[in-house]
């Protein structure tokens, strides 16, 4: 009788040791799951970095001078027109940073330059610079999924979904069911499971396009996404009706140092969009794609525009400007930020 | 004993002397710069303007091409010989009225400014230099900005022309305007340089790189190193490293790049043959490559050569050893294939 007692106790034992063992494995394999997540995320930064290199330079061309000058550094906006988190940081401050407030920083951050190099690449006037912001953003978008995935999986508060700053919202995918690439759809992240790793995969090769259902949601989350970047800070306002009218096709009279200039090749009815002192042509926005004009109409007068005058050419530029240079610090940093999630995870 | 403590506070009498004189003399010498090329005027004194002065340059005749009026001496496009401490003494009684250390010179040209930064995320430093030599004292103004606000500069106490920053924040997009100004008694002359953070930071080279061969193994060396020791946080910052190998004989390195890891072991060297290998550093996401380390040399592992026997001599195939001679040039490999063939 005693000898059976001591045999059930060193079965319990070996029973909560194992419980434990198991735990413990539990919890090392879920950290070295994040801590491969974390490295692909790095990888992804510095993918995006090496993109964003190239754009950036694009684009400036594209801006004209002084913004295509070497070197060139214009003031900053203040902060309530660019409400683009700065990535600068004091060292002791950014050393001393909590992994769950590190993370929800860079968050923040992208969801909002999502928004804003949205907006930019919407205002683009050529065609290719356009589609290279638009696959940029699909870049910027699987990063931001990944670090949310990153926080839900390590158990920090993400942002919740209905506040813009998780607004990873997709392009403006729906309304392009029938239209080609280079503009996909997103499925927006909804669920707070660990599937980062299959979030990483599918934000880093693209995804294939989705059903209408997530068109509802797509425009609330961009509605709120331009509310935050700021509705009135756009970089171009476009008459909604001129687009409608316009089905031709379009000529890139020149790309380079100056600004992509286009002439109609035959229009019907116009108005010009403004006149610049910079010395562009009136300027119209003449797309054809193989959908209707309807489909170019939901393209490019999304929610966001108004009907408020053109502000001030320079300075919607020098936001432009801001807007990707802010982008690179961050995609620095961000490359630091994960390296040293990487070795505070280690240590645990 | 009494002999030599007298005969040293002679000595140091006499030293002491010596230097009062020199200085004396020297007492109410003023300084006066001037540009190579240009005419120079020298005032002796306040003395009026039909006083009669003689004038001498280091004790001796001025020789120079000069032009005398009243108390002032007038050279003629000072060179570099024209220095010297001129004195000037009134006629007749031959006191002197005054001296004047005349040093030409020329004003400076911008001066040229480089940024970097070796302590990432601590700071950075700058140094500048003239192009071309003024020949005369020059003092530089340092002034560094940034996000238009006024950094503290701290001089470097032992590099005349360096200065220290301490970066006010990281992963800023503002760029950081260093202004260097040269100052001298014929002028200034500044320039400015602009640059980013990331585009400064370039490390010191690796430290204590050490290059072993691995027993047993002919074609392994072993390579171990440090990181710069300037650099202040290899843990949070951490470098990727460069190696480059090559034998002494070859022309042309290999190359390795490697992340975050100060050992790597070379499989593919030549049997026998010395190897040179460097390495430079770079931190992971921004900034240059380091310069490259001080070579180290080292040789693989090799097996002892085995004594030769007359009786397996006439085995040995002169073709085959001819082959292997060309395809090894080892002075002891030589001396072996040669012998067979003499004997």
């Amino acid at each position: 009788m005693h000898l059976w007692k001591v045999d059930q106790v060193a079965v319990l034992l070996l029973l909560l040791a194992a419980v434990g063992f198991a735990q413990v494995l539990d919890r090392t394999l879920i950290l070295s799951n994040e801590r491969s997540s974390i490295e692909r995320t790095y990888e992804l930064t510095k993918y995006l970095d090496h993109q964003l290199k190239e754009i950036r330079d694009t684009y400036l061309s594209y801006l004209g001078p002084p913004f295509s000058d070497p070197g060139f550094s214009p003031p900053r906006p203040n902060s309530s027109s660019l409400s683009v988190p700065s990535a600068a940081t004091r060292v002791d401050l950014w050393r001393g940073l909590e992994n769950g407030a590190r993370l929800a920083q860079n968050q923040r951050a992208y969801s909002v330059l999502l928004c804003a190099v949205r907006e930019l690449a919407r205002s683009t006037l050529c065609p290719y610079l356009q589609s290279s912001l638009m696959h940029f953003c699909s870049g910027l978008s699987g990063l931001l999924g990944s670090i949310s995935g990153l926080m839900n999986a390590l158990g920090y508060t993400s942002l919740p979904p209905s506040t813009p700053a998780q607004g990873y919202a997709p392009l403006l995918s729906s309304q392009f069911q029938n239209s080609p690439a280079p503009l996909r759809s997103y499925k927006p992240r909804a669920s707070r499971e660990g599937t980062t790793r299959a979030d990483l995969k599918r934000g880093k090769r693209g995804r294939r396009k989705e059903g209408q259902s997530w068109a509802a949601r797509e425009e609330r989350e961009k509605e709120e996404g331009m509310e935050r970047w700021g509705k009135r800070r756009r970089l171009l306002s476009v008459d909604e009706e001129q687009i409608l009218k316009l089905n031709t096709n379009y000529t890139a009279l020149k790309f380079g140092k100056h600004p992509v200039l286009f002439s109609p090749v035959s229009l019907q009815h116009r108005r010009a969009v403004r006149s610049t002192p910079a010395g562009l042509s009136p300027l119209s926005l003449l797309y054809q794609y193989g959908g209707s004009a309807a489909e170019v109409h939901t393209l490019l007068a999304a929610p966001v525009l108004s009907s408020r005058p053109a502000s001030n050419d320079f300075s919607r530029k020098v936001e432009g400007f801001w807007v990707l240079r802010e982008l690179q610090s961050w995609l620095w940093r961000s490359a630091k930020d994960f390296t040293r999630l990487k070795k505070r995870l280690q240590r645990v | 004993m009494a002999n030599i403590v007298t005969s040293f506070c002679c000595v140091v009498l006499a030293a002491v002397v010596v230097v009062y004189a020199q200085r004396r003399s020297q007492q109410g010498a003023r300084i006066q710069y001037e540009k190579i090329g240009s005419d120079v005027t020298m005032q002796c004194g306040s003395l009026d303007n039909d006083a009669s002065v003689t004038w001498k340059v280091n004790g001796t005749d001025v020789k120079a091409r000069r032009r005398e009026e009243g108390p002032r001496l007038i050279l003629m496009e000072v060179n570099m010989s024209s220095n010297g401490l001129y004195s000037c003494f009134q006629n007749p009684d031959g006191q002197r009225r005054d001296q004047i250390n005349l040093r030409v010179g020329l004003p400076p040209k911008e001066p040229q400014v480089t940024c970097r930064s070796n302590t990432y995320p601590k700071g950075f430093y700058c140094s500048w230099h003239l192009q071309h030599p003024t020949y005369i004292p020059t003092d530089f103004e340092v002034d560094v900005q940034h996000n238009q606000r006024p950094l503290e500069v701290t001089r470097d106490e032992v590099h005349k022309n360096r200065c220290h920053v301490k970066f006010p924040e990281l992963f800023t997009s503002f760029p950081y305007r260093v202004n260097v100004t040269a100052v001298n008694s014929l002028g200034r002359a500044s320039s400015a340089i602009s640059f980013e953070e990331s585009s400064i930071v370039k490390p010191d080279p690796p430290e204590k790189v050490v290059a072993k061969p691995v027993a047993n193994n002919a074609r392994r060396l072993e390579v171990t190193w440090n990181s710069p020791s300037t650099w202040p946080d290899v843990e949070t910052f951490p470098l990727k490293y460069f190696l480059r190998y090559r034998p002494l004989i070859r022309d042309q390195w290999q190359h390795v790049e490697l992340s975050d890891s100060t050992s790597h072991t070379i499989t593919d060297a030549y049997a026998g043959k010395e190897y040179i290998i460097q390495l430079a550093a770079k931190d992971m996401e921004i900034g240059t490559w380091s310069d490259w380390s001080v070579a180290v040399h080292a040789t693989p592992w090799m097996e002892e050569p085995k004594p030769i026997t007359s009786t397996t001599e006439s085995d040995i195939i002169p073709e085959t050893t001819v082959e292997v001679f060309q395809g090894f040039m080892n002075n002891k490999f030589l001396f072996r294939v040669f012998c067979r063939l003499v004997s």
